[in-house]
């Protein structure tokens, strides 16, 4: 496959130079020379097949960032299974369908209470929803009563608005009037004011910001307490951490390394997503990736993130076990802590590495 | 399964009083569970809900360090602002409130040492970069303290009010987990309590109960209406008979020849041991029956037992048999049903002296061990078989031994003793052998029971 003008060698590099574990001088040794792939850990991989999902949405961006890093920790069967929506995600990894993938961490925590066979490992961006409302609507408790638009009831963006009414008071099974409409629908409803709240993931809320449709009443990268907590998490099906540790830390390991490498060189992240056919819109992309990517995902914990979201789902009534119960039986912080000793923190690598220069004309804006 | 609950009950070898009063003594046990689960489950209640007081108090503590951390940021703006020594001194002020807090937090967060001592260290930073930026103003370099702000100060009081937020958060799903937990011990508590509500009432009103108690209830009418008629019924045409045939015997009207003579001895025998088994029967049903009055009174023992010997005397020493009586010295009187004790070693001297040949001996001994009067009947017979030593208690049984000695006996002898010694709170048994003859002892207590064996002056013989 045509990678474009970010070579795919200059990629690895880029990100064996990430993987480094040290830090001051031998930081900067890895930005100047090629550095060897990430060090493989002595045991083999228990399996080389790994399997995530594809969907249009850009908040699982480094997931696909990490397909040449996958390649490289010894998956050589590396698939994403096709998916119309992020709703889809959750299924995926029940079933099987799916290894491992980023998903959204209040849907993550209903699946867990429905007793889906679905584990938590890792944190990987802070923030990604936006709240829009029209002028009606300048606080979430503004939209009682209100007309509310989701893709359907129990998608991701219906559970993160539900725990968030829960947050200010509300009952989300009676104090808004859900209404399901397909992303674009609902964004052209929000436009004609024939709804008043709609929650967005990317590339929704760049394209309402660039279209000046409605008003962000709530910004997940910036307000709190959202922002305090991950949006999207990583996960995987419980058998396949069960049956193959080795090769879940070298996936979580590979993931977390493309979380870096965006965070580090958003431009270059989107090229590649553009370039592999993964979204067509790349200005609306790289908005999306620079807000989402700003943030270390070390400085957040990932336990405290399922507390948080755990709380507000419980006393919205959308999970029967309090969340000490939900991070019991569905979070397995083993590999993470593994993972996190061989990941350099990137925002030194940030000021010691300069970007690659990128050559020629500007990539065609679509969308 | 109605009439296998009745037969298994009616299987048991209790009294119909006892029955019933098991039955409501297991009631009674089943609603002393219930009070005892409940209890248990307030207790745990109470503890959750202190608990939950404490957990309270952390997260107060918790976000009052977050209000500080943002009003001394507050207050660092508006010193930028306004860089008078009032507004300064404040902002150094609101320092101390913090530190304040901070105690307070160390102590109602003792169990969370380790997060603590975090707080403790960006605590410490935030609160010089603080004073660092207020110096700062105070030498007028303004852009320098700004700059502080910035890059210092509001890093350090994101982490500050995230670390803070992770221990709310914390604080809060320990609550959550304890409500939850308050909840299902609340579900259980109330299951386990329906169910034994529904279990008793449906018990209690169940035809299966209802019927079992009305077949008690006629079982238990018809012996007492037994006991009465044939008490009457049985004995009165018994003693006729006997009576008249003694009265026939004693030749009153006249000469009878060998055959007649032979003929009524049958009768009078057959009639005397129709009477004994019928006696015996009823002493028997008496005592399941829980009819059985024991009445009480101070005797002697030594003279009781004389009365038993004497009315086995003449069939001893028809057959050779010599008795002994032995009562130890500091045995006087005893309390207890004297009809009944007189009863019960007249049933061992008379199987003693039955199963004993001719030239043997029967020796009867009374003496106190360990707080009882045992009695014993010790005779030189046949002895008992080891796998009948058991069995003769039991109604209806007798030894292996086949003979007319044995036909002689009702069979019952031995159990409706065995019932009369029990009945005074004591026991009886025997140790015997082949060949080696046996030795029938029963116990009375004579200490515990006011009833019997509390030893006074004999009032009566």
């Amino acid at each position: 496959m045509l990678l474009g003008r970010y070579s795919r060698r200059r990629f690895l590099k880029r990100a064996a130079s990430l993987s480094v574990s040290t830090a001051g001088a031998v930081v900067l040794a890895g930005c100047q020379t090629v550095s060897s792939a990430p060090a493989v850990s002595g045991t083999g991989l228990e399996t080389t097949r790994l399997r995530l999902v594809r969907t249009a949405s850009m908040c699982q961006a480094a997931q696909y960032v990490a397909e040449d890093l996958l390649h490289e920790a010894g998956f050589t069967d590396v698939a994403y299974v096709k998916k119309p929506n992020p709703t889809a995600i959750g299924p995926a990894l029940a079933s099987g369908e799916a290894d491992i993938n980023l998903h959204f961490a209040a849907p993550l925590l209903t699946q867990i209470g429905a007793g889906d066979p679905v584990v938590v490992l890792a944190g990987a961006h802070v923030g990604c929803f936006e709240l829009f409302g029209t002028d009606r609507v300048q606080a979430i408790r503004d939209l009682k009563g209100k007309p509310v638009a989701v893709p359907a009831l129990g998608s991701p963006p219906h559970i993160f608005l539900a725990s968030m009414l829960a947050q200010v008071g509300l009952d989300p099974a009676s104090d808004v009037r859900w209404e399901t409409h397909p992303p674009p629908e609902a964004m052209q409803l929000l436009d004609e004011g024939r709804i008043d709240g709609y929650l967005g993931f990317p590339t929704d809320p760049q394209e309402l910001r660039a279209r000046h449709i409605g008003h962000a009443v709530i910004d997940s990268i910036i307000d709190r307490p959202w922002s305090e907590y991950f949006c999207c998490m990583v996960a995987a099906n419980s058998e396949f951490v069960k049956r193959h540790p080795v090769a879940t830390r070298r996936a979580l390991r590979a993931i977390l390394s493309a979380v870096d490498l965006t965070a580090h060189d958003p431009q270059a992240a989107v090229r590649l997503l553009v370039d592999r056919g993964y979204t067509i819109q790349y200005d609306y992309t790289l908005a999306a990736v620079h807000a989402i990517h700003t943030l270390n995902w070390r400085d957040y914990d990932a336990e405290d993130t399922l507390r948080f979201y755990g709380l507000r789902l419980y006393e919205a009534g959308m999970v029967k076990q309090d969340p000490k119960q939900l991070i019991a039986r569905g979070a397995d912080w083993q590999p993470l802590a593994d993972v996190k000793r061989e990941l350099a923190p990137s925002a030194s690598l940030a000021f010691f590495c300069p970007l690659p220069s990128h050559s020629a004309a500007a990539s065609p804006t679509t969308g | 399964m109605r009439s296998r609950l009745i037969r298994l009950i009616a299987c048991l070898p209790l009294s119909v009083h006892a029955k019933l009063l098991a039955a409501f003594l297991a009631m009674v046990v089943l609603l002393i569970l219930v009070g005892a689960v409940s209890l248990a489950a307030l207790a745990e209640a109470q503890g959750r809900a202190e608990d939950a007081a404490k957990l309270q108090r952390k997260s107060e503590a918790y976000r009052q360090l977050q209000n500080d951390t943002t009003a001394e940021l507050y207050g660092v703006a508006s010193a930028l602002l306004t860089p008078d020594q009032p507004t300064l001194e404040a902002t150094l002020r609101q320092l101390n409130q913090f530190g304040y807090d901070f105690d307070h937090l160390q102590f109602v967060a003792s169990d969370e040492a380790d997060v603590l001592q975090q707080v403790q260290a960006d605590y410490s930073q935030f609160s010089q970069t603080i004073a660092q930026s207020v110096a700062l103003v105070r030498d007028g370099n303004v852009p320098a303290a700004r700059d502080l702000q910035v890059t210092r100060a509001n890093p350090l009081a994101n982490r500050l009010q995230r670390r803070t937020d992770q221990l709310v958060n914390r604080a809060e799903a320990d609550m959550a987990a304890s409500v939850e937990a308050s909840r299902s011990a609340y579900e259980t508590s109330r299951c386990l309590v329906l169910a034994f509500g529904i279990g008793s009432v449906a018990f209690a009103m169940s035809s299966e109960l209802g019927q079992l108690y009305g077949q008690l209830q006629t079982a238990n009418r018809h012996k007492s209406q037994f006991l009465a008629s044939m008490s009457h019924e049985l004995r009165t045409p018994l003693n006729a008979i006997i009576g008249f045939a003694d009265v026939l015997l004693g030749r009153f009207f006249g000469a009878l020849n060998d055959k007649q003579v032979e003929y009524l001895i049958d009768i009078g025998a057959s009639g005397r041991h129709l009477l004994a088994l019928i006696n015996d029967i009823l002493d028997l049903s008496k005592v399941e029956a829980g009819r059985m009055d024991l009445v009480p009174v101070s005797f002697s023992v030594r003279e009781a037992l004389e009365t038993g010997l004497t009315m086995v005397r003449e069939r001893a020493l028809r057959d050779g048999i010599a008795l002994n009586l032995e009562v130890d010295p500091d045995i006087d009187c005893i309390r207890a049903d004297e009809r009944r004790f007189k009863q019960v070693a007249f049933n061992l001297l008379t199987n003693a002296t039955k199963f004993t040949p001719s030239g043997g001996r029967v020796d009867v001994t009374a003496r106190r061990v360990s707080g009882e009067l045992r009695v014993s009947v010790h005779d030189t017979g046949v002895g008992i078989a080891p796998e009948d030593l058991m069995r003769i208690f039991e109604e209806f049984e007798q030894t292996g031994h086949v003979g007319p000695l044995s036909q002689e006996g009702t069979g019952l002898g031995l159990s409706v003793a065995k019932r009369l010694v029990e009945l005074h709170g004591g026991r009886i048994w025997v140790e015997s052998s082949m060949g080696q003859g046996s030795t029938f002892t029963f116990a009375l207590p004579v200490a515990a029971e006011p009833l019997v064996g509390v030893e006074e002056a004999c009032t009566t013989t």
